[in-house]
């Protein structure tokens, strides 16, 4: 009973990382049709951006993520604008090109300031604690508390606030969007960022945990993707149902079939949900 | 003799009937127009023929079997051509390959393509080229064969799409306005080449919006509205008939008209 | 006509090759790698370009075939002439197993569903250690076994020269069927499946047996270049099937341009002969790489060949004389 609860809080962390990414990737990806492959990445260079403002610039752990997050915005907004904007017209594949380009960039400047060992991020919650008759870390519970809380902010924001429903509203019909009134490029502007702000926060909470590394975001953004289609391309709820159901299906299964073939265990059912799901479970049925 | 018999089909998208219980019959040989107004259920009903949705209800018999619930390139394949509201060519091919491909369809083996062309392949390929040069000059296109099929005129497109699923060798041809978006000046080659091919041989069914051609070409005439049959029979009988005015034009004009 | 001379005349130059690098083994190295990759980027044409169909599984194909003929060889001590036919039909097998129901699938829920199959083949190759020895990967990997020759004896494949001459053999080879698909009716039911599926549909054509066909022939190419790679460098690692590997041989074709004829050769041969004349570091050479990457896309949207007047390309399908 006790792994079980151990290895259900373990993948609900992993989930809440898993569905912070995915979810600002079914923006970017399902709504923009952009598939970021670049966008956990952003989320890496955003933590080293952490990273060093708490060593070289003496910043405590929240002042220095809400200054990465910021950073990651902005830069979102920045690579948006430069390099896909300019791309709207062009055949599907070159966006997967370009994103392929920034992640050659991202990683690599990275590697080039930081150095390519692995770094350890202090946060002050790495004390190990004792709840319900299971041990975690104080990080470990900030990661599913705060993702919780975000998802369902975003969540509430798509829904409710207006900038939310315009997002909605340009995703499913550009043109009438802009006829109603709706700024589609500043809405652009804005998904993107958020999206890049998601994937900031995801790596920044995780960071503390395991150790960061410039090419820390190859295998999140895979699973990301794989997250989003069977969510249903677009779709919030699949998106972040999605990703606490691979952190589970992952810690689940490295806790009791064998850590060496979670990975494949999971991805073997991701397979065949898609069969039998082919637009995934919340996606548009064809 | 009937070659196409539809009874009682039906279609719903969720909570919307786009097709309720419609029959009718088209004779082998004639001109069967179908017109109604926007949103009648028109191409929804050639999508149901042509096997791009399943019926939610009825039966579709072609030349005598049911072709409910098979393939669209099954359906094609079997003796049904279609064209498209929205004139769909490949814009990236030329005219001639247009008209090659359809005519050339699936004779040739993938892998004899790229390596051993057999007598037999190349017999077949000289029937496609000759099959197509045929069509092409039925179509009147034989001097635009090289031009890519994007950069020519919305009419001559049309005829290349006609052209296209003439080579498939159907029996039944199901042509969705094949004079929409050109100026009714213009129609009269396409009018031309229609009754060529119905004199050829090949069962036309035809959705026309233009009152004029349609009336001209048809020998019987399907009215739809809202999914339903509102009238079947030949051009004068429609012209005159109430519910047809009324469903075009509004009660109230057709009490004022005195109808 | 004066292309007749051309070609001939590269032909001769290709030729001439181990003579003009003689000893040097670097220069050799980059000149098979980059023969390999034309053959990857040929086969992801076909399928991506041609087809339209974005795989990402067919880096685990490349694997595939690269693992069946290695372990074959090394751990069952079979000869090459059998290695390579089983390692084709083993290659063959499995794209029919994942493209069958993978091919339900429409647009971008096709790619991610090739991706999770690539990664799940990556996965297993390094899993699953009794067969493929897992993240170390096989080592001492043979060159492949000597072809009798009539007057002229034995040829061996030991020699760099030999390798390349082997190697350059196959990718003329791929270039031909690239070159006999685009030119008949086949090619042109590929390249009007990508453009509008519905419509080459409604002309009585069955897309999913086309589709499925493509995905096959290309994959067992994969394979075939995965089993050259295999022999040549003598040791392999799950790393070599991966997705990244597969995103470089569509950026190559992209680059060349996608679905021309001569676009994969051109993007192959510059991305990996330049950089070699770049002696900036490796980390500063991948920045600029992406800065490349992405400056060509925007600025270049259809590639190289996108930049040939139309005339001096190759002309692609039905071209009566």
């Amino acid at each position: 009973m006790q792994i079980l609860v151990q290895q259900i809080a373990n993948g609900l962390m992993l989930g809440s990382t898993y569905a912070l990414i995915a979810l600002g990737l079914t923006l970017i990806y399902g709504i923009m049709n952009i598939p970021n492959f670049a966008l956990a990445h952003q989320g890496v260079a955003a933590a080293y951006i952490t990273y060093f403002l708490m060593v070289a610039g003496k910043f405590d752990y929240w002042p220095a993520m809400a200054i990465s997050i910021l950073a990651a915005c902005i830069l979102g907004v920045v690579i948006e604008r430069c390099i896909f904007h300019p791309l709207r017209k062009s055949p599907p594949v070159n966006f997967f090109i370009s994103a392929l380009g920034l992640m050659l960039i991202l990683e690599n400047v990275v590697l080039i300031v930081a150095g390519g060992a692995q770094k350890k991020m202090e946060s002050g919650f790495g004390e190990v604690l004792t709840i319900f008759g299971f041990t975690t870390t104080g990080q470990r519970l900030l990661v599913i508390l705060i993702g919780f809380l975000l998802l369902a902010a975003c969540y509430l924001l798509i829904k409710k606030n207006k900038y939310g429903i315009a997002i909605a509203a340009t995703a499913q019909d550009p043109e009438g969007a802009q006829l109603v009134g709706i700024n589609t490029s500043g809405i652009h502007m804005l998904t993107f960022a958020i999206g890049s702000g998601l994937s900031a926060v995801a790596i920044n909470l995780i960071g503390p945990i395991y150790l960061i590394s410039p090419a820390m975001g190859h295998t999140p953004i895979a699973k990301a993707f794989v997250v989003v289609i069977l969510g249903g391309m677009g779709s919030i709820p699949g998106a972040v149902l999605g990703g606490y159901l691979l952190g589970l299906l992952e810690s689940l299964g490295a806790g009791y079939i064998s850590s060496d073939f979670a990975d494949l265990f999971s991805f073997l059912v991701l397979v065949i949900v898609l069969y039998f799901r082919p637009t995934g479970f919340f996606g548009e049925k064809q | 003799m009937e070659i196409l018999r539809v009874t009682e089909l039906t279609k719903s998208f969720g909570g919307l009937t786009a097709i309720e219980k419609l029959s009718f019959g088209v004779e082998k040989g004639n001109i069967f127009g179908i017109i109604g107004p926007n949103g009648s259920g028109k191409t929804t009903l050639f999508n149901l023929i042509h096997g791009f949705y399943r019926p939610t209800r009825g039966t579709i018999v072609f030349q005598g079997k049911t072709i409910v619930g098979k393939k669209i390139h099954e359906i094609a394949d079997s003796g049904i051509g279609r064209t498209f509201q929205t004139t769909t060519v490949f814009q990236e091919r030329t005219v001639y390959e247009n008209v090659f491909l359809a005519s050339a369809g699936e004779s040739f083996h993938f892998l004899s393509s790229i390596f051993w062309r057999s007598n037999k392949y190349q017999q077949t390929f000289l029937n496609s080229l000759e099959n197509t040069d045929r069509i092409l000059k039925l179509i009147e296109l034989a001097s635009l064969r090289d031009e890519l099929a994007g950069n020519i005129s919305q009419e001559a497109q049309k005829r290349v799409a006609i052209g296209m699923a003439l080579a498939t060798e159907p029996e039944l041809l199901l042509l969705d306005e094949p004079t929409g978006g050109i100026p009714i000046e213009e129609t009269e080659e396409i009018v031309n080449l229609i009754r060529k091919i119905r004199n050829l041989g090949t069962t036309i069914c035809l959705i026309e919006h233009k009152m004029k051609v349609v009336m001209n070409l048809a020998e019987r005439i399907l009215v739809l509205n809202y999914g339903r049959k509102i009238a079947e029979g030949d051009p004068k009988e429609i012209r005159n008939n109430q519910e047809v005015i009324k469903a075009y034009l509004g009660e109230d004009y057709a009490i004022a008209e005195g109808y | 006509m004066r292309y007749k001379y051309l070609w001939v005349l590269i032909f001769i130059f290709l030729l001439f090759i181990p003579f003009l690098v003689g000893n040097n083994k670097y220069y050799f190295h980059i000149i098979i790698m980059t023969l390999i990759w034309i053959m990857i980027a040929i086969s992801i044409n076909i399928v991506t370009g041609i087809a339209g169909l974005l795989s990402i599984a067919h880096g685990g194909f490349f694997g595939i075939g690269a693992y069946t003929s290695a372990i074959l060889v090394t751990q069952h001590g079979v000869s090459t002439y059998i290695s390579f036919p089983v390692s084709m039909f083993i290659t063959g097998a499995c794209s029919l197993v994942i493209g069958y129901p993978v091919l339900k699938l429409k647009g971008h829920y096709f790619a991610i569903g090739t991706l999770i199959y690539g990664i799940i083949i990556t996965l297993i190759l390094e899993k699953w250690e009794s067969l493929t020895k897992g993240p170390y990967g096989i080592i001492g990997i043979p060159p492949e076994d000597s072809f009798p020759l009539p007057f002229i004896g034995k040829i061996n494949f030991d020699s760099l020269a030999n390798q390349y001459y082997l190697i350059l053999i196959f990718t003329i080879a791929f270039y031909s069927i690239m070159s006999r698909l685009l030119k008949s009716p086949n090619g042109l039911i590929l390249l009007s499946i990508r453009e509008r599926e519905e419509l080459t549909e409604s002309l009585g054509i069955d897309i999913r047996k086309n589709k499925l066909i493509c995905f096959i022939v290309s994959s067992v190419m994969m394979g075939i270049a995965g089993a050259l790679y295999a022999h040549y460098i003598g040791y392999l690692s799950p790393e070599d099937s991966s997705i990244f590997m597969q995103f470089q041989g569509v950026i190559f074709c992209v680059i060349g341009g996608l679905g021309t004829l001569w676009g994969p050769i051109i993007g192959s041969v510059i991305l990996n002969i330049i950089p070699e004349f770049l002696h900036f570091f490796k980390e500063y050479r991948l920045v600029f790489l992406g800065v490349l990457l992405i400056s060509f896309v925007t600025f270049f949207p259809h590639g190289i060949m996108g930049l040939v007047p139309k005339s001096l390309s190759p002309k692609d399908i039905l071209r009566r004389e």
